[in-house]
């Protein structure tokens, strides 16, 4: 073998063997393929891909009128990277700025960075939509902006217990924002991003988007106006009466949609950690309490319903002073022989408990169970608790008449005003409710608790009819004659009646004292039911005289929140069996302190033309915003009316349309009343 | 001026045709590089540039054009030339890879590089083409005593050595890809066995004194193997950057993801989770976008310029040293290839080679544009 032929043999031998690898190389990586394929590629699938979550707007809550009580504003967290090359060199001037910006020290800021926990995090949160741009402005790396959604409750402590809060994560805690979380979240989107091997995150333009469902609207039954004036008035009322807190509920009794709560003390839920936890009760639906005379209602309807006595059946009630089976009952003054009528109207003890004496314990148990006590009423507000109503089988001897005269019993000042309600409405066992309707972003409505069965089979009937016209005279005249006169108006007529109880504290009946008003009106046809609460008042113990007050006053600043009139066409209200009865409450009226002229009117009233009462208003001084005459030329009657009634002038309107001329002139000094010709 | 005339072998008309099917090869790889580069390159473009990837596409493509410019020259001066001057270029670059090994700049963890004006030169490409060209030299002119142990092995293992264990002493597998292409190239120029055999040996000493000296590179070699061997290697968690464990696993996953015909061009996800996707992973990136087709038609490639450059251009090479400068230029070329196409599919250690003509930089373009040059001169000077 020459030469050449031993040198080109040995290169076919190294050809062979180089021309082996691809071989391998290509069987290695069709083996890759199908040994480990479906692996590996969901491997590079996951970590090539990541999830961001698109949050939804939580739903606004806004108040009958469609004012916005809750709404999100953008809130933007700034979180900081240190590490990053190149923040270091304009360490010191950007946190000089920033500083100086959110208003903290810079000092305060680099030991923020020095201290910080995590290699690479430092976070700023709550900051507004100016600094965010401001601090984008400076362009300074490592800086990053995050965008989110604080809930933001536009008028503050206003309706805060029943609206609630929400903590960090926009989740609902309390009121509202708890009941109805499910309904406010929303559904977050989603949307896949490709990720690379630093964690950075871009868009991947042929990714998957679900865009996020945002929150649903609520649309309470609680009107802003009202709910502040009951706020106001009840925050009066507790401070000058020096009670520890109180308590107010409105309904509607037609139809148990509530229409203001207010607790003193209250808290704003933008900031709820500022205030202390127990203010952020809702002591309307959430405290018991033994109720005091105006649980005798429940007695009464019983009695009246048995037949076991009747409005002018005559009680000896003696001199103020009974021992039954052990129990020592007082009356506040000595009443001697008086009707079950008076009986009523004074809050005799000692009449109520004789009355109940003839009849059944069960008989008593059964309406209270029927009026809703010891039973939770289901407003769609959490934490409500039912009270505490014993079974008859655990009945002492004195709990008949204990529970006649509101002890022995726990409720809640919600179950007070429903069971007032079912009176007030003819005799029906409402459920009261918050929210009116809930909407999506659109403004469809997806939901009308009007319209909802649960809401409406849960009505039941407490008492007849004919026991309502019966009883209504008696507390028409708890406030003419009897133990609230304080709650007279001259606008209305009101029904109700006083309870003052004493206090249980730890087991014992101590020195303090809860004072409680319940009624509504107008009498003829009631249209609010209103309970005021005050928990330890110091300048009277009585209902009559710290809470009836309060009632009063809220009732007549309320006045123009309700419709306005029809100017020309008063819709005539048919009379009905009901006014006979008022009429003669009326004509029983004693001696009124009242002028002539009112004495006048209310026999007016008692004709029952409801849109007159309407007619005249009171000075309800809301939010009188200037000295001068605001304009009203151009609106249309009734915005004209609303814009005036709000500010407390009372309005006089003559023919139809829209608002041509008024009087005084706009811009003129301010009168109380207002004359608007309309064309 | 006659001078440097004279290294042209004849006047440009009396030049033979060059070998087609190499010089296709050639201009289809820079193609399919300018290709997978631009795409490739956007992460680090985006990191050094600003996501400016135009920057990158062009400073590639001059790069190829470089490359071209280095074939088309190198397949006009006569390899002859070359091969009596292969000695000064041999000990030129030798003194240069000192000089590197002194001053030069520290890219990467390694001292490879010193930059000449824009270029950053590696005389570790120098001398691999120069060790290639007096190795064919020493080859021939040592034919007739090439048993000899003094007069042949001994000189022949001191150049090698000399030059290898320069280039490894920062660059084990360029160093170890040098080594074995002039060792096959003394297989063919008649090399006895025992030769072969002990310098493998050396290299195997070689390479373990290398190891032990740096747990970086024992810590390569155990992810590979996937088992503790040495004592001092380097702890790195498995699944950071780093961890050559997590290279070629990204890499597997793009060679998976890329199915039969692959993503498409530019669609690469994987060049954002493999570092360095542009050079050391560019097969990976190729099989990703272009599938297993894509893959094995690159292969195909090196295949057909491994027949070309054995069967064609050194069988028929006028002299013997035309053999077996193309025979070790073609190992050479073959070996990068294969080795590059190896470490993604993971059948070896990740080493960080580049795919000649393909990835992206700069000496190591102009040197495999140099060596195909090369082979084309001595497939020109074929007798027909």
């Amino acid at each position: 073998m020459n030469v050449r032929d031993q040198i080109l043999s040995r290169m076919y031998v190294v050809l062979t063997a180089l021309a082996v690898l691809p071989f391998i190389i290509l069987g290695r990586l069709v083996w890759l393929q199908v040994d480990q394929g479906d692996d590996l590629r969901e491997a590079g699938l996951r970590q090539a891909q990541s999830q961001e979550l698109l949050l939804p707007k939580r739903g606004d809550i806004v108040d009958t009128a469609g004012r916005a009580l809750a709404v999100n504003s953008p809130k933007y967290d700034l979180a900081l990277d240190p590490t990053v090359p190149g923040f270091e060199a304009q360490k010191d001037d950007f946190l000089h700025r920033l500083a100086t910006l959110t208003g903290t020290s810079s000092t305060q800021l680099h030991r923020r960075i020095d201290r910080r926990k995590s290699e690479q995090f430092v976070r700023l949160v709550n900051l507004t939509p100016e600094q965010r741009t401001e601090i984008d402005s400076w362009n300074v790396p490592g800086v990053l902006l995050e965008e989110r959604f604080q809930r933001r409750y536009v008028y503050g402590q206003t309706a805060a217990h029943v609206l609630g809060h929400v903590d960090v994560d926009g989740i609902g805690r309390a009121g509202l924002e708890l009941e109805y979380d499910q309904y406010l979240q929303g559904e977050p989107g989603r949307r896949t991003l490709l990720r690379d091997r630093r964690g950075y995150r871009r868009i991947d333009a042929a990714g998957i988007v679900i865009p996020p469902k945002d929150g649903e609207t609520l649309v309470l039954t609680i009107d802003l106006i009202r709910q502040t004036i009951m706020e106001e008035e009840l925050a009066a009322g507790v401070a000058e009466a020096r009670a520890k807190r109180g308590s107010a509920i409105a309904v509607d009794p037609r139809s148990g949609a509530i229409l203001a709560i207010a607790n003193v003390p209250t808290f704003d839920p933008n900031v709820p950690l500022n205030a202390p936890v127990s203010s952020w009760r809702n002591s309307a639906i959430t405290d018991r309490l033994e109720p005091g005379s105006s649980f005798k209602l429940i007695g009464a309807s019983a009695a009246l319903e048995t037949g076991v006595t009747s409005m002018d059946r005559l009680v000896d009630t003696g001199d103020g002073e009974l021992v039954l089976d052990g129990r020592t009952l007082h009356d506040t003054h000595p009443h001697g022989e008086i009707s079950f009528s008076e009986v009523i109207s004074k809050s005799s003890n000692i009449g109520m408990a004789l009355t109940s004496e003839l009849m059944s314990a069960e008989h008593l148990y059964r309406y209270a169970r029927n009026y809703g006590f010891g039973q939770k009423t289901w407003i769609d507000l959490p934490g409500e608790v039912a009270g505490l109503l014993k079974r008859v089988n655990r009945w002492s001897r004195t709990t008949k008449a204990s529970l006649t005269i509101g002890y022995e019993v726990d409720v809640t000042p919600l179950q007070m005003v429903m069971a007032y309600s079912a009176l007030a409405n003819g005799g029906l066992l409402r459920q009261p409710y918050v929210v009116s309707e809930r909407r999506d972003v659109t403004g469809r409505v997806l939901w009308r608790a009007a319209d909802d069965p649960a809401r409406t089979d849960s009505i039941r009937r407490v008492l007849e009819p004919e026991t309502v016209q019966t009883l209504l005279p008696a507390l028409i005249n708890v406030v003419n004659i009897g133990t609230a006169t304080q709650a007279q108006t001259e606008e209305f007529t009101i029904a109700g009646k006083t309870g003052t109880a004493r206090k249980v504290v730890r087991g014992r009946y101590g020195s303090g004292y809860r004072a409680t008003f319940v009624g509504f009106y107008p009498a003829e046809d009631p249209q609010v039911t209103m309970i005021v609460v005050l928990d330890e008042p110091r300048t009277s113990i009585y209902g009559g005289q710290v809470a009836a007050p309060i009632f009063k006053r809220i009732s007549e600043r309320w006045i123009a929140t309700f419709d306005p009139p029809t100017p020309s066409t008063p819709a005539p209200v048919p009379p009905r069996p009901l006014d006979k009865l008022v009429q003669q409450a009326l004509a029983q009226r004693g001696p009124s302190k009242r002028s002539p002229a009112y004495t006048r009117l209310a026999s007016e009233r008692a004709t029952a033309v409801r849109t007159e009462s309407n007619a005249r208003m009171p000075s309800a001084s809301l939010i009188r915003t200037s000295e001068v005459m605001p304009d009203v030329i151009g609106l249309d009657a009734r915005t004209a009316w609303f814009r005036l009634a709000a500010d407390g002038f009372r309005v006089q309107l003559s023919g139809q349309g829209h608002v041509v001329a008024q009087s005084p002139e706009p811009g003129a000094r301010v009168d109380t009343k207002v004359v608007l010709q309309l064309q | 001026m006659n001078g440097l005339l004279k290294i042209f072998p004849r006047h440009l008309r009396n030049l033979h045709p060059l070998d087609k099917y190499v010089l296709w090869i050639a201009l289809v790889l820079s193609a399919v590089g300018i290709m997978a580069v631009y795409s490739a390159i956007a992460f680090l473009a985006e990191v050094k540039a600003g996501g400016d990837t135009e920057l990158f596409l062009v400073r590639h493509s001059l790069r190829v054009g470089l490359a071209l410019i280095a074939l088309t020259v190198f397949s006009m001066v006569d390899y002859h030339h070359l091969a009596r001057w292969s000695r000064f270029f041999l000990i030129g670059s030798l003194l240069l890879l000192v000089f590197v090994r002194i001053f030069g700049v520290t890219y990467g963890g390694a001292t490879r590089a010193f930059h000449v004006g824009m270029l950053s030169v590696q005389p570790s490409d120098l001398a691999k083409i120069s060790l290639i060209l007096y190795i064919a030299v020493l080859l021939v002119r040592k034919q007739t005593y090439i048993q000899s142990f003094s007069r042949t092995f001994l000189p022949l293992s001191l150049w090698i050595f000399a030059t290898v264990g320069l280039i490894g002493l920062e660059d084990v597998s360029t160093a170890f890809l040098v080594l074995v292409s002039v060792m096959l190239m003394a297989f063919v120029g008649r090399f006895s066995l025992p030769y072969i055999g002990s310098m493998g040996a050396f290299a195997v000493i070689f390479a373990a004194l290398m190891l032990l000296g740096s747990p970086n590179r024992a810590q390569r070699l155990e992810s590979y193997f996937g088992v503790k061997i040495f004592p001092h290697s380097e702890e790195v968690e498995t699944f950071s950057v780093q961890a050559e464990g997590y290279q070629a696993r990204q890499a597997h996953i793009a060679l998976a993801m890329g199915g039969l015909t692959g993503r498409g061009p530019g669609k690469s996800v994987q060049r954002d989770f493999l570092p360095a996707p542009y050079n050391d992973f560019i097969f990976a990136i190729i099989t990703e976008e272009y599938g297993l087709l894509g893959g094995v038609a690159l292969l195909a490639l090196f295949v057909v310029l491994l027949f070309r450059g054995f069967l064609r251009i050194a069988r028929h090479a006028t002299d013997p040293l035309g053999l077996f400068i193309a025979v070790g230029c073609t190992v050479m070329l073959t070996l990068y290839g294969f080795v590059h196409a190896g470490v993604a599919v993971g059948l070896l250690p990740v080493t960080g080679l580049p795919l000649p003509l393909v990835s992206y930089g700069g000496t190591s373009m102009i040197s495999a544009g140099t060596l195909l040059g090369i082979l084309l001169n001595i497939s020109r000077q074929i007798e027909r």
